[in-house]
């Protein structure tokens, strides 16, 4: 078995680490001696997402969205719309999670229409909500304790047509109000948090795989890896976040 | 207005004397009390001084000592910020102590380290003749947002400092490139030898800030430094004015070097290890040439150039070999992991990393470190990690394909220095940069050495 995954954009979305979440995929398929490829899309590169398993879209700066709008115009917004109704896991941080929402309006109220495959929308910010924070999966999904690193001006609101990732337990998650955090569609992942957001977690790093292997082989038998520096990383800032 | 001056420089002074009383060194306090009681103090105190400033966010502290050395090995005093304090109020502070109690300059002359966020005020203050840029870098990326960011910061300090003679690292789009928004004077240093370099997995600067357009490369020196160009509107490195045209290794050690430069051509030996010692060199050798000082001597100078504090350091501990590398970015770190992988013979690495303010809460950027590369090339019969997110450190390096079994954490740098004590095998510390202070402190009190801020 081997999991196709592409990283889209990854000229542009790049910040934060987001190399770690690649690394993590690649590592639990690996250890478990199952196959990875990994495929990177840049601006203007032209395979169809259907072509792949797993897509994971990471965080980026300010100048380099305007770059990526024109390119998303001219066929990768509608590209990522068609994969996500087919049921594609897509694994979209920050930026990433943004950008597949509806809109976002800039702090001097710019309005900036965005690819619309998610029901959220974002208002931007002058101050940024940053550090470490904790959140609960749904129980659908695990309902595991996700530990991340966020560092995002803008706010997400989401609309009907998605559920919150998780429930936020320290720190601020998509707008420091309702208490959620990231969201869901079908197979889609999106979330607030980067650092990388994988290695940290591997329960959550198991759901993803889990997702894309159910979706081509039709099932998922992921044998347990030894998981001990994960488990020392995760108690320290647990507790040190008193979220333990 | 001479009463404030001198009130100011007084409680500067005092608090200095009363924080080392209490065995606390190289604080903000002293420099940030003077600002409050006279906001003018530094404009004031560097006015008769002839200044030249380095910023960027990798080796300024290297190119500021490479400076300071050029002085010193010609005999001519200058004033200058040690010891990473590279803000507003440490500047201040240096100037005020270099002063008579009246607010007179005893040098004349004066080399400034300063943070990329500090430098628009500082470099209105201080109306520096000479600024090196080094490069922009990734870095402490929740301090000051983006790469962009501390970009747009330096310009706008050049924009302060109009008459300021601006050297240009030709290597870096991101630095190259002020010659273009800046009034400034510019003069440009690179090196143009022919490089087995590649690209880093994740460039820090991949598109034209004029066009938008993906840069090319006709060379890569390492991470996004090289001979770039913009495909679309033509946009490309500017020849520089300091140009390395070849560098070999030293039998003695560090790298022979030949330089084209407007005095003429010149070959030294660089006594530090590394090409990027050979960067750092170059950016000093323009950052002279714009200051107008003897080019050969300085040049010559560089062969006597040790380590500076934390950057990379060797000390020993009992008859244990010592040395320090400091790592705070991606691009840094990668420079250091090379030097590790190329070190002869067993030895004992150790990664530290904490995430205090001062190192930048969010330690995401060791994933973009090429810690693979490291254990691709060689293995370890035992690794050490240390610091406030150590449990994160040993969980890079397990991914990165470190045995997990081979990893000590160590709690405590007592813990640590206890462990290095001893050893038969040569030790490499790759901290950050607060956990390099607690390390270095307990190194020194186990076997001797100086504080930091003397
Ligand atoms: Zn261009």
């Amino acid at each position: 078995m081997e999991l196709k995954i592409c990283h889209l954009y990854p000229d542009v979305l790049n910040l934060y680490g987001d190399r770690g979440n690649i690394l993590c995929l690649r590592r639990r398929l690996e250890w478990r001696g199952l196959g990875f490829s990994l495929t990177e899309l840049p601006l203007g590169g032209g395979d169809a997402l259907g072509a792949f398993d797993l897509v994971f879209i990471g965080g980026g700066q300010d100048f380099e969205q305007t770059v990526l709008l024109e390119d998303l115009r001219r066929g990768r917004g509608a590209d990522i719309r068609s994969a996500v109704e087919d049921g594609m896991p897509f694994l979209c941080v920050c930026g990433g999670y943004q950008l597949l929402g509806r809109s976002y309006r800039t702090a001097d109220g710019q309005e900036c229409p965005y690819i619309g495959a998610l029901d959220l929308y974002t208002l931007g910010s002058e101050d940024r909500l940053i550090g470490n924070y904790v959140f609960q999966l749904e129980p659908e999904d695990g309902g595991s304790l996700v530990i991340g690193f966020e560092n995002h001006g803008g706010r997400t609101y989401l609309g009907s047509g998605v559920r919150p990732l998780g429930r936020v337990r320290k720190g601020y998650g998509n707008n420091g109000e309702d208490g959620t955090e990231g969201a869901r569609y079908k197979n889609v992942f999106g979330t607030y948090s980067h650092g990388p957001l994988l290695p940290k977690n591997p329960a959550f790093c198991d759901r993803l795989l889990a997702c894309a292997l159910e979706r081509k082989y039709g099932r998922a038998d992921l044998e347990p890896l030894e998981d001990a520096a994960e488990e020392a990383a995760r108690a320290g800032m647990l507790a040190r976040l008193g979220a333990d | 207005m001479r009463l404030r001056v001198m009130l100011a420089c007084a409680a500067c002074r005092i608090s200095r004397f009363v924080l080392r009383l209490f065995g606390r060194g190289g604080t903000a306090l002293p420099g940030k009390i003077a600002l409050r009681l006279y906001p003018g103090l530094l404009a004031r105190l560097a006015r008769p001084v002839d200044v030249i400033m380095v910023t960027g966010t990798n080796g300024k502290t290297t190119t500021a000592a490479m400076l300071r050395h050029m002085l010193e090995q010609a005999g001519r005093p200058c004033l200058s910020n040690r010891a990473g304090a590279n803000l507003l109020s440490g500047i201040t502070a240096e100037f005020v102590f270099s002063a008579s109690l009246t607010g007179r300059p005893r040098k004349k002359l004066a080399v400034i380290e300063c943070d990329e966020g500090a430098f628009p005020a500082a470099a209105q203050a201080i109306r520096p003749k000479a600024v090196v840029v080094t490069n922009l870098f990734r870095d402490q990326l929740d301090r000051y947002g983006e790469v962009t960011h501390a970009r747009r910061s330096i310009l706008s300090g050049l924009e302060k400092a109009p008459e300021a003679v601006a050297c240009l690292n030709a290597d870096c789009s991101l630095t190259a490139t002020l010659h273009l928004d800046a009034g400034n004077p510019c003069l440009f240093y690179g090196l143009d030898i022919p490089g087995e370099g590649e690209a880093a997995a994740v460039s820090d600067a991949p598109h034209c800030l004029g066009c938008g357009a993906r840069y090319a490369y006709r060379r890569h020196t390492y991470a996004h430094l090289g001979d770039w160009y913009c495909p679309e509107c033509g946009r490309e490195r500017p020849r520089p004015d300091y140009s390395v045209t070849s560098v070999a290794p030293a039998p003695e050690g560090g790298s022979l070097v030949t330089m084209a430069a407007p005095e003429g051509n010149l070959n030294f030996r660089v006594a530090l290890p590394a090409l990027y010692n050979v960067c750092n060199a170059a950016a000093a050798l323009a950052g002279a040439g714009a200051m107008g000082w003897d080019l050969p001597a300085a040049a010559r100078s560089l062969e006597s150039f040790g380590a500076v504090f934390g950057r990379m350091e060797s000390l020993r501990l009992g008859d244990t070999p010592v040395q320090i590398v400091l790592v705070k970015n991606p691009a840094g770190c990668d420079r250091a992991l090379e030097y590790l992988a190329s070190v002869p013979g067993e030895c004992f690495p150790v990664f530290c990393l904490n995430d205090n303010l001062a190192d930048g809460t969010d330690v995401s950027w060791i994933w973009d470190a090429a810690y693979e590369s490291l254990f691709a090339r060689r293995s370890f019969s035992q690794i050490g990690v240390y610091g406030t997110r150590a449990q994160d450190m040993r969980l890079r390096l397990k991914y990165a394909g470190a045995d997990d079994e081979k990893i000590q954490v160590f709690d405590t740098a007592d813990e640590l220095v206890a462990a290095v004590r001893g050893l038969s095998v040569p030790v490499y510390i790759l901290p950050n940069y607060t956990s390099m202070l607690v390390v270095r402190d307990k190194l020194a009190a186990a076997g001797g050495g100086g504080k930091f801020w003397e």
